[in-house]
């Protein structure tokens, strides 16, 4: 299965799972943190960051047992054949589904902020068109790709700093305004923001090296989203005051409105673009995973064949959903899957696995 | 492991002059320990000529030594027999007795000829060193400052030597092929033994066996047959035509395929920064060579991107702009009836063809061409208010841009791209620039060439290497090879200036 | 191959089907530089906007082309204005938004709303308000080698050097304070004072979305200084002498180099509110015709005249804010930020002139910057 020509080391294995982590949520994240937590918004995304470090944890315990196969290969060993299938089915859907909305949101955002006119489909071509090409490439390819397109999330973080110019440290205050099971429950909107650490259930196989190493490359790499969302949760709860949080739904494009940086004078802009790259790459993250869900359900061991048909299942379906309130079931709808995919079935994969003592036999 | 190890060591006795192997009595254990040596170098050439009876074998190599001088300073009076003494009978000016076969090596890869008698335990070295008189000039695309002036010439063995002369190391390797099936061009690949990759090698040496065409014109059919992806606009293979970058990258452990015929080395593996780096950059001080490089780099990104940029901005998001400068670009502008999409791709093609009518035309001729297009078609094309200065700008600067690169291929390939980028730009303003750029970086980064990532070490990252592609840093910080070829020595730098440690060792 | 000609067509495809749906050329944009806000006898919203032309050629002349309209939002004034000038009008380069003091007064929360939320406006303009009909100063086209926005931005960039009012003043963080429910702010007030000449005569004071008053431009400054915000021209002129007011030699002209600030904000278990305000300027003097800097026991004297005549001076500048309802100090803040069970308790709009501010300036005069 690991051939060498598509294995990767444990740091493209960290930025793989930050560049599908750093995704659309983050742009609205402050608000709806804000909403509920307060000023204690940040708190929230601490939290959110532990719990995903136990989930991943979980995953990662899982694989351990099966170092050689993805999800796809472990439900169908532990559940047997057909139902392996179904699950199999289920987790393309899921995939499908996030791919369905990271595209609707970046859609809806790149409308908003710099092509109002340009309807969704011819916005959405582009990105179908480079994320194919993308997730085509085996596993290396895309690995080196994200590699290359991180230095670009340190350029954001960079542009989210400059925010720092006109803050105002009492607007953070009170931090439990809104009391610590508000703090809680808003880690759960913050959940959204997160997802793509599932990649790890899809990569792990083609990991070089001992799994405690890859177990700390993953830790890493939601270590670092976790604390760059903390951040500008942070610095856009410090910017802006409640009302703003309240009536703004892109608060970090707000923030970076605000500045000139010398001869440009809609930083903005650049952000969005540069911010697009990272969103194609996490796209194209899903497509990968929908891909290979497809090739393991046809039986077939390549999936870059069916990489079309994945994107264009995603691109078909993220054409539907026209108004904000198809917006808003979809993210319901996306919130559910992800507890059953996230925490309820890597759960009970391993759960079983121990159960049934079943356990990836010694291959090389 | 236990090869390299001796090879090593025999590089070190060779450097301090202590004799490593003396010759035996035996003529074919002498001759074939240096054929081992030199193993497979196929330019080695050995005859035997007898002396009095008694055999003897005259080594040379082809390459470097002169025909004629062979023939008449050292076969003629052989055959004839005039004196007893040996040491006396050649008429060449450098003869001299030696022992040290690890000598002879050396003294063979300068252009002697060496000639064992059976029974002798010494050999004598005889001069018959290769002296061309074709006039050798400066290759017209590889302008240097400083630094050697010399290039290579249509003739293969010529070039061999200017390899050679640059690199007498016994590691060497020539291998000779007959590519073609009517033309029969020789080929030759050139590579370090003791660096090189040697699946490298083998996967070279397939390629080219695999060609099977009546013709072969090298550089351009050599590199289409053997590129990894013909469907890119970059170029796969570096293409020079100065030994000193050919040697350079030799030492660095890729392989030079040099065709008969043709003045250029074809460099495999090559990656993207290896086309920004000119031997200027290693003759000048590191500082300076490392300002240059990174405005050489820097070239690359405003020759495909700045016009692509330009219609994106006055098109579509002028508001990024800032006040004082929109209302300039507007009045300069606003008079041209042309969305700039079209004003900016009609003057690009209006720049191509001036350069291309250009080349093909002798200087002076060109030179008209130059005042022709450059001063009257320009000044008269604003002035009508067909085009607009601003535009005139960005296509001057591009198209300046995209010559800095020291390589006509890769030149070509910026000045290429910046058409589909445009084009994005003009439909879907910075999100199509956007989306330009990440289809060519993924392309770069899906390319390989010959086993090695394109756009390496940026993708698949290696800071070590970082070194030397973005910057330069001093050259006894290098002591590393690059990693790309994958070499299989790493060190190729001790340490140069223990004295400067000794001197504080003193104090 | 055939897939080599399945990527062409596609990127073909690509190029030829859409057009350019967000196409906004600058060639054919009119960017209106300057733009104002009244309101109407009727009741109605009044639009002015400069639309500055540039003539094409090496030269460049630049004309500016005024037009108003009438409509019954921002948006329709902005629709109505279309309706009567030339290819599209862009409001993306704006330098200056002015108000009017009649629509101040009453809600100005629609009016920035639109613009702060449209992408395409420029939120970096600046403010003021109009002292009068803010129509009138466009009659003034140019001054010297200014247009007006040009003219009006600097006398504005001016003012926040000096101080009257803190930078950034503009549409951006205007709104923001706006939204703040724990703090006010303030506007700078212009004039239109001659034929060809506006000037800074002080500030607007906010509460909520409306005017309350209005603030002198040196207790502006002053209020600024209390706020702990300064500019890079600080200055001001005090009479420290007694004597003839008509003699330079009786005033000093000072330029505040740093201000340290101390601002508490306390409360009482009854409610009360009380708010510790002490700042310590240090200066240069700028002018002082008498030469006694060396003295130190005179300028000892000079910074005690200076801060008992500067603590009056504050003093009633926070009546007037209290007057005003202004609480652009942000008292509310602090109250919202470390004693919220009180901020719930309160209505603010009638308890801020309540809160009893005790206020202390002091004043360092550290030499002067002259030569000797």
């Amino acid at each position: 299965m690991t051939s060498e020509k598509s294995s990767i080391s444990p740091v493209q294995m960290a930025l793989f799972i930050i560049q599908t982590q750093i995704g659309v949520g983050i742009l609205s994240l402050p608000s709806k943190v804000h909403m509920i937590a307060k000023g204690g918004g940040w708190i929230s995304v601490l939290i959110s960051g532990i719990v995903v470090q136990v989930l991943i944890f979980i995953m990662w315990a899982l694989m351990k047992r099966f170092p050689n196969s993805t999800v796809y290969e472990i439900s169908s060993q532990i559940f047997g054949n057909f139902l392996g299938k179904v699950v199999n089915f289920a987790y393309t859907g899921y995939f499908i589904t996030v791919g369905v909305f990271v595209m609707v949101s970046f859609s809806d955002v790149l409308n908003r902020w710099m092509l109002p006119k340009t309807p969704r489909w011819a916005v959405l071509v582009l990105m179908v068109v480079a994320g194919i090409y993308l997730a085509r490439g085996n596993i290396r390819m895309m690995a080196r790709y994200y590699v290359l397109t991180s230095f670009l999330i340190l350029l954001l973080i960079l542009l989210v700093t400059y925010g720092f110019v006109d803050v105002d440290f009492t607007l953070m205050f009170p931090i439990q305004e809104a009391g610590w099971g508000n703090i809680v429950k808003a880690s759960k909107d913050t959940f959204t923001a997160m997802y793509g650490f599932e990649m790890l259930l899809l990569i792990y196989p083609f990991v070089e090296g001992k799994s405690r190493g890859k177990l700390k490359a993953a830790f890493f790499a939601n270590l670092f989203v976790t604390l760059s969302y903390t951040f500008t949760v942070f610095i856009c709860l410090i910017a802006f005051n409640p009302e703003q949080l309240r009536l703004i739904s892109e608060p970090v494009l707000y923030l970076i409105r605000r500045y000139q940086l010398y001869m440009v004078h809609r930083p903005d802009l650049i952000f969005i673009n540069i911010w697009a790259t990272t969103i194609i790459v996490t796209a194209a993250s899903y497509y990968y995973a929908a891909a290979t869900g497809l090739a393991s359900l046809f039986g077939s061991r390549n999936h870059s064949k069916w990489v079309p048909y994945a994107v264009l299942c995603c691109f078909v379906v993220s054409l539907i959903p026209q108004t904000s309130s198809g917006m808003v079931k979809l993210s319901k709808f996306v919130d559910i899957a992800a507890y059953v995919f996230l925490h309820g079935l890597p759960l009970m994969l391993l759960v079983l696995s121990y159960l049934l003592k079943k356990k990836e036999r010694g291959t090389a | 492991m236990f090869q390299k190890f001796f090879q090593r060591k025999r590089r070190g006795g060779d450097r301090d002059g202590v004799p490593c192997r003396s010759a035996s009595h035996h003529l074919e254990k002498n001759v074939s320990y240096i054929e081992q040596a030199l193993f497979p170098s196929d330019d080695v050439k050995k005859r035997a000529l007898s002396f009095q009876g008694r055999k003897g074998i005259l080594l040379y190599i082809e390459s470097l030594t002169d025909q004629k001088v062979i023939q008449k300073n050292i076969i003629e009076p052989l055959t004839r027999n005039h004196s007893d003494e040996l040491d006396h009978l050649f008429t060449s000016v450098e003869l001299k007795r030696e022992n040290d076969l690890e000598k002879g090596i050396a003294a063979l890869l300068k252009g002697m000829c060496l000639y064992f008698l059976d029974g002798h335990k010494d050999f004598l070295v005889i001069g018959a060193k290769a002296s061309y008189v074709r006039d050798i000039s400066e290759p017209e695309n590889e302008y240097v400052v400083r630094g050697p002036h010399n290039g290579f010439v249509e003739d293969l063995t010529h070039n061999l030597y200017a390899v050679r002369k640059l690199m007498e190391s016994p590691n060497l390797r020539v291998r000779y092929m007959h590519i073609g099936r009517v033309t029969q061009t020789k080929v030759a690949i050139l590579y370090l033994q003791d660096v090189a990759n040697p699946r490298l090698i083998k996967e070279v040496e397939r390629r080219l066996k695999d060609i099977s065409a009546d013709m072969l014109m090298s550089p351009g059919f050599i590199q289409e047959f053997m590129e990894d992806k013909t469907f890119s606009p970059f170029p796969q293979i570096l293409i020079t035509e100065r030994p000193d970058r050919t040697v350079s990258n030799l030492m660095d452990g890729r392989v030079a395929i040099m065709a008969d015929g043709d003045p250029t080395a074809l460099i495999v593996p090559v990656t993207l920064f290896a086309f920004y780096q000119s031997v200027d950059d290693y003759h000048s001080r590191w500082m300076v060579g490392s300002f240059v490089r990174m405005i050489r780099l820097l070239s690359f990104l405003v020759a495909f991107q700045l016009p692509a940029f330009y219609i994106a901005t006055v098109s579509f998001h002028p508001e990024i702009l800032p006040v004082d400068l929109v209302f300039r670009l507007q009045g300069s502008i606003s008079h041209v009836p042309f969305p700039p999409l079209l004003e900016v791709i009609f003057l690009e093609l209006i720049f191509e063809l001036l350069r291309e009518s250009g080349i093909r035309l002798p200087s002076r001729v060109g030179q008209t061409i130059g005042i022709v297009g450059g001063l009257v078609i320009g000044d008269a094309i604003v002035r009508t208010g067909l085009v607009s200065y601003p535009t005139t700008i960005v296509v001057a600067l591009t198209a300046i841009a995209s010559f800095v690169v020291p390589s006509n291929e890769m030149s070509g390939a910026v000045r290429f791209l910046r058409f589909p980028l445009m084009f994005f730009a003009a439909m879907y303003g910075y999100y199509g620039i956007s989306f330009g750029l990440m289809m060519i970086s993924m392309h770069l980064c899906k390319l390989e060439s010959f086993g090695t990532p394109y756009l390496a070490p940026l993708a698949p990252l290696r800071l070590k290497d970082m070194k030397d592609t973005f910057l330069r840093f001093p050259i006894w910080t290098l002591s590393q090879r690059p990693h790309d070829p994958h070499p299989k020595r790493m060190t190729q730098e001790t340490v140069s200036r223990s004295w400067k440690r000794r001197d504080q060792r003193k104090k | 191959m055939k897939k080599g000609i399945a990527w062409i067509s596609l990127f073909s495809m690509l190029l030829f089907l859409p057009g350019c749906w967000d196409q906004d050329d600058l060639k054919e944009a009119r960017l209106v530089i300057l733009y104002s806000m009244d309101r109407t006898s009727e009741g109605k919203i009044e639009q002015t906007a400069a639309i500055r032309e540039v003539e094409p050629g090496e030269q460049q002349r630049i004309v500016d082309e005024i037009h108003s309209a009438v409509g019954l939002t921002e948006r329709d004034s902005v629709n109505q204005l279309r309706k009567k000038t030339a290819g599209r009008v862009r409001h993306y380069d704006d330098l200056v938004y002015l108000i009017g003091k009649s629509l101040a007064t009453s809600d100005i929360y629609p009016l920035l709303d639109v613009l702060y939320r449209d992408p395409k406006t420029a939120v970096y303009a600046k403010m003021a308000i109009v002292d009068g009909k803010a129509q009138d100063i466009f009659r003034i086209k140019k001054t010297g080698t200014f247009f007006i926005g040009q003219y009006l931005f600097e006398v504005l960039k001016n003012a926040e050097n000096f101080s009257i009012i803190s930078s950034p003043n503009t549409v951006e963080s205007t709104f923001s304070k706006m939204l703040d429910p724990g703090k006010d702010f303030m506007i700078p007030l212009v004039k239109k004072t001659g034929e060809r000449e506006v000037q800074v005569t002080g500030v607007a004071m906010f509460h909520g979305h409306r005017m309350t008053g209005r603030l002198h431009h040196d207790q502006a400054v002053l209020f600024n200084l209390l706020s702990g915000r300064y500019g890079k021209e600080t200055r001001f002129a005090r009479k420290v002498h007694p004597g003839n007011p008509d003699n330079p030699a009786n005033y000093i002209v000072i330029q505040i180099n740093r201000v340290k600030r101390k601002f508490k904000v306390a409360t009482r278990p009854d409610g009360k509110v009380d708010v510790q305000l002490h700042a310590k300027l240090r200066a240069i003097a700028m002018e002082y015709p008498r030469n006694e800097l060396e003295n130190e026991k005179k300028i000892k004297k000079l910074n005690k005249t200076l801060s008992n005549m500067l603590t009056r001076e504050s003093k009633e500048v926070i009546q007037k804010m209290q007057r005003a309802r202004c609480d652009a100090f942000g008292v509310g803040r602090q109250l919202i930020a470390f004693h919220p069970e009180v901020w719930k308790r309160k209505k603010w709009s009638k308890d801020y002139p309540k809160v009893r501010f005790h206020t202390k300036v002091e004043v360092e005069i550290m030499g002067d910057d002259l030569l000797k």
